[in-house]
């Protein structure tokens, strides 16, 4: 009788392994033909959670052609085998996968879309926080530049090569003349991802912006995120204008100071 | 390392008086172009769903029949991507 170990390996390839196996020590015939309904049912699922994740993505391969690359994901791709129950957190390689994906090599922004798409499913799936206001979160930093803020967890910065933004958009709600008006080769976009009150937001950032935000939600220090920000004049009052627009967009849920005293601190 | 700190505490000092002064409301249009606002309402209809959608026995076209044995072999048919990507000016739907 084979031990625990091995029934649950040979079941874990039976249900997600690339093919199915024809024999399994202890299975008879009948058993792997059931065990072959399970496996289908575990795919497809699996293939409907991505189809709700990247919506977009599918609209612009068309629906074979999804089911193929998620059936290849699934075979193939380090992530094609949950690591989790929930599915909503299932698909996180999906757009790595898509990018080295061959048959997808002819569109190439493919990624960009599935990187997007996976960010605003994150953002969707964050857990709720209160957001400060500048007022709130001005008393929590003290006015040390040691001091790390909090982003809200549904915040995701994304630099992408192609204007994911717009094809998504013009994708999902089917704008043909959008869709034909994206500039393919236009430069970088940085985006901003988040969900506010109203719903899940994306928008584009400056450089600059884009910059210190990403920085700011890493957790570095003040001191340090706001260190040769990339700003045209680079003058003190373009980076405190560029700090006080991220302030005021209530991004962040609070601020952790260090234990020890800031080192401008005049009784240290 | 001083130097930088107490310019990054002049920084701030200054920001969160521009971010008391100028309103949350100014800053925070300035960076959101209208079109994006406009759609976003739309979009949010079409993720909504999936939330609701995601974990949901009826989601699954199998789940809970568990009739076919058999998923369609993905190596069958041609991968070729044959939706919205056409649409694209310069989108190139060749195999490579």
């Amino acid at each position: 009788m084979p031990a625990l170990l091995e029934v649950q390996q040979a079941m874990s390839r039976c249900l997600l392994g690339g093919e199915m196996p024809t024999l399994v020590p202890g299975l008879d015939a009948a058993a792997l033909e059931r065990l072959s309904i399970y496996r289908n049912t575990c795919r497809s699922t699996l293939l409907n959670a991505l189809r709700l994740s990247f919506p977009a993505v599918q609209r612009l391969v068309g629906e074979e052609f999804f089911e193929g690359a998620v059936q290849c994901f699934i075979d193939e791709g380090p992530g094609g085998i949950p690591d989790s129950a929930w599915l909503y957190e299932y698909g996180g390689e999906f757009a790595a996968f898509l990018a080295s994906f061959p048959p997808a090599a002819g569109l190439p922004y493919l990624s960009d879309v599935a990187r997007l798409e996976w960010a605003v499913n994150r953002a969707l799936h964050a857990p709720d926080a209160e957001r400060l206001d500048v007022v709130h979160l001005a008393s929590l930093i003290g006015g040390r530049a040691d001091a790390r803020l909090i982003p809200h967890a549904s915040i995701c910065l994304l630099s992408l090569q192609y204007p994911a933004d717009r094809i998504w958009r013009a994708v999902l709600e089917e704008d043909d003349a959008a869709l034909a008006a994206v500039n393919l080769s236009a430069s970088p976009v940085r985006l901003l991802i988040e969900r506010d009150d109203t719903g899940v937001q994306v928008q584009r950032l400056h450089e600059a912006a884009w910059t210190l935000a990403k920085r700011l939600c890493a957790g570095l220090p003040l001191c340090e995120a706001l260190d040769s920000i990339p700003s045209g004049a680079g003058s003190r009052d373009t980076t405190a204008a560029l700090l006080a627009e991220q302030l005021s967009a209530r991004r962040f849920i609070g601020a952790r100071l260090p234990d020890c005293t800031p080192p401008g601190d005049p009784e240290s | 390392m001083m130097n930088k700190y107490a310019s990054a505490v002049s920084t701030l000092s200054v920001a969160i008086g521009l971010a008391l002064g100028a309103g949350a409301t100014a800053v925070r249009a300035a960076d959101a172009p209208q079109a994006a606002k406009d759609s976003a309402t739309q979009l949010e209809k079409c993720y909504g769903i999936n939330r609701v959608a995601k974990n949901d026995c009826a989601a699954g076209v199998h789940s809970c029949a568990g009739q076919a044995t058999r998923a369609r072999d993905p190596k069958s048919f041609v991968l070729l991507p044959a939706g919205a990507c056409s649409k694209i000016d310069g989108g190139s739907l060749k195999p490579m």
